[in-house]
């Protein structure tokens, strides 16, 4: 057995006086991620509005752009996929500027959708989208100013949430989706679709295309490169499809599952808030 | 990413990006020739290493412009005095450009910083080409309209060798109307062109040290006679 003393080796001299640990300790702040950037976790909720505070204007357009019209065909497979009862009440978070909500509204001719976002100028774009849809019913909208990590709403309100490319944005995943808990009935479900883990084959292809192309894009479409650095770099950060099933599965939700979409670009993770 | 960053407001670029950010932004420049940024970052990227070093060297063996290489001065706000120079009398070079400032209601900090330029010394020459394309219209007596950018991305072109000015010019001159491109064709170009070829290199002059001077006297030294005293 090793005299203690020798357990002190290779620390400097200047850091084995204890004391010094214990309050670098305290004044240490508690720091997350921006993209590859480290920030403290009261700067990012910042941040991320400032991103999309930029973008909301050009979002759509940008969306088109960089998956090249792909992101509404995932958007129309996940909504197609979605088991809508009569008469519900839908969640959609994150929702900006109303591309699930305008599709769920199509889906479900009785569906009332409570669209909320944390940024009003998504929101802004979202409503005035609404209004010149022409087959879109603005009566069975409710545009809600929020945070997912502390809704505003009722608890066993909602028959669905919905939250599509929104969740990896926020500080904390799993307090969005404790909070989607919360707020969905027994037996409601929660869907989720969001960036993923990509399959290995393709992931140079990606990356290229991801770190060379988006950001350009950015630059010459919204005069905007650093939002959509960010973007490329908020994907690489987010849980892979299993470690974010676990997350749901621990905040409570049963018959936990994922699909991906276009060889793990995004996935739908899906579950269930046991009847009880 | 790609090389390491130079300098505080540097982007560098890997080859894709670099040709992926040429084509946008030209594409986006001649569509919409109010988007500074686009314009800038055409002219940056398109800017290539021999090009930029060639007008280096040029540069270089002025003796002015070798000082200015050297001492790397800078025209923005903090290094511009607006009040000073509205207080000039008129005619002179510092009242021309308080003038032309005050007519776009801009100030030398409004050009984009040159971002995509991976080399410290033709950093320089960029930026400085873009601080003074202001002074570059007043000595010419070009205005900022579309047949005025032509005429003064012609003598550039002409003067620098930068591709950007060279294709800005070609162009932005088929975009213009019957009447102003009968001008271009017949008036502006055939005397921008002795202009650029008889006048000194511009970029090597150091404006900043004139503005007290009448601006027909900078025209002299520079050997620009105008287009109106033709």
């Amino acid at each position: 057995m090793k005299r203690a003393v020798n357990i002190l080796k290779n620390v400097p001299k200047s850091s084995r006086n204890l004391r010094q640990f214990s309050s670098a300790a305290e004044s240490q702040k508690k720091t997350t991620h921006f993209g590859f950037t480290d920030v403290d976790e009261t700067e990012k909720e910042k941040k991320v509005h400032d991103v999309f505070a930029n973008v909301a204007k050009k979002y759509d357009l940008m969306n088109d752009a960089m998956s090249m019209g792909v992101h509404r065909l995932w958007k129309d497979y996940y909504v197609g996929g979605l088991q809508i009862p009569y008469n519900a009440k839908i969640l959609d978070m994150a929702g900006g500027t109303g591309d699930i909500a305008f599709r769920l509204l199509r889906h479900s001719p009785t569906a009332k959708v409570t669209v909320s976002d944390i940024n009003q100028p998504m929101l802004d774009v979202g409503k005035e989208r609404a209004q010149s849809e022409r087959d879109i019913q603005t009566s069975r909208l409710e545009w809600v100013c929020a945070n997912a990590e502390q809704m505003p709403f009722e608890s066993n309100t909602y028959d669905l949430f919905t939250m599509s490319f929104g969740i990896r944005n926020c500080t904390h995943p799993e307090k969005v989706v404790r909070e989607a808990f919360r707020v969905l009935k027994p037996g409601g479900q929660l869907t989720i679709l969001e960036f993923s883990e990509v399959n290995s084959t393709l992931k140079p292809i990606y990356d290229a295309y991801s770190f060379n192309v988006i950001p350009v894009l950015g630059e010459i479409l919204a005069s905007d490169r650093s939002s959509y650095q960010y973007l490329v770099e908020s994907i690489r950060k987010f849980p892979n499809q299993d470690a974010f099933a676990q997350i749901i599965r621990e905040e409570g939700f049963e018959h936990v599952r994922y699909e991906n979409l276009t060889l793990g670009v995004c996935s739908i993770h899906k579950g269930t808030k046991p009847r009880k | 990413m790609s090389a390491p960053k130079l300098y505080a407001a540097h982007i560098p670029l890997n080859p894709i990006s670099r040709l992926l950010l040429g084509i946008g932004s030209a594409a986006a420049a001649i569509t919409d020739p109010k988007r500074g940024d686009m314009v800038a970052a055409m002219g940056e990227t398109t800017a290539l290493a021999p090009i930029l070093e060639n007008l280096r060297k040029r540069m270089d063996s002025d003796v002015v412009g070798r000082r200015l290489l050297k001492e790397k001065p800078r025209i923005s706000n903090e290094t511009i005095d607006r009040k000073k120079l509205a207080a000039l009398p008129v005619g002179t070079l510092g009242k021309a450009y308080s003038e032309f400032l005050e007519r776009l209601n801009t100030s030398p900090d409004a050009r984009p910083t040159v971002k995509y330029i991976d080399n410290l010394e033709h950093l320089y020459v960029m930026q400085r080409y873009r601080e003074t394309h202001d002074f570059t219209h007043i000595a010419l007596e070009q205005k900022t309209n579309m047949l005025g950018e032509v005429t003064v991305k012609y003598f550039e072109g002409i003067q620098y060798g930068l591709p950007m000015c060279v294709t800005g010019g070609i162009f932005g001159g088929a975009r213009l109307k019957t009447k102003n491109r009968q001008e271009l064709l017949e008036r502006n170009l055939p005397w921008v062109v002795e202009q650029a070829t008889n006048a000194r290199l511009f970029l090597a002059f150091d404006w900043e040290n004139h503005f007290e001077k009448p601006l027909a006297d900078v025209q002299k030294e520079l050997n620009v006679v105008p287009l109106k005293d033709l």
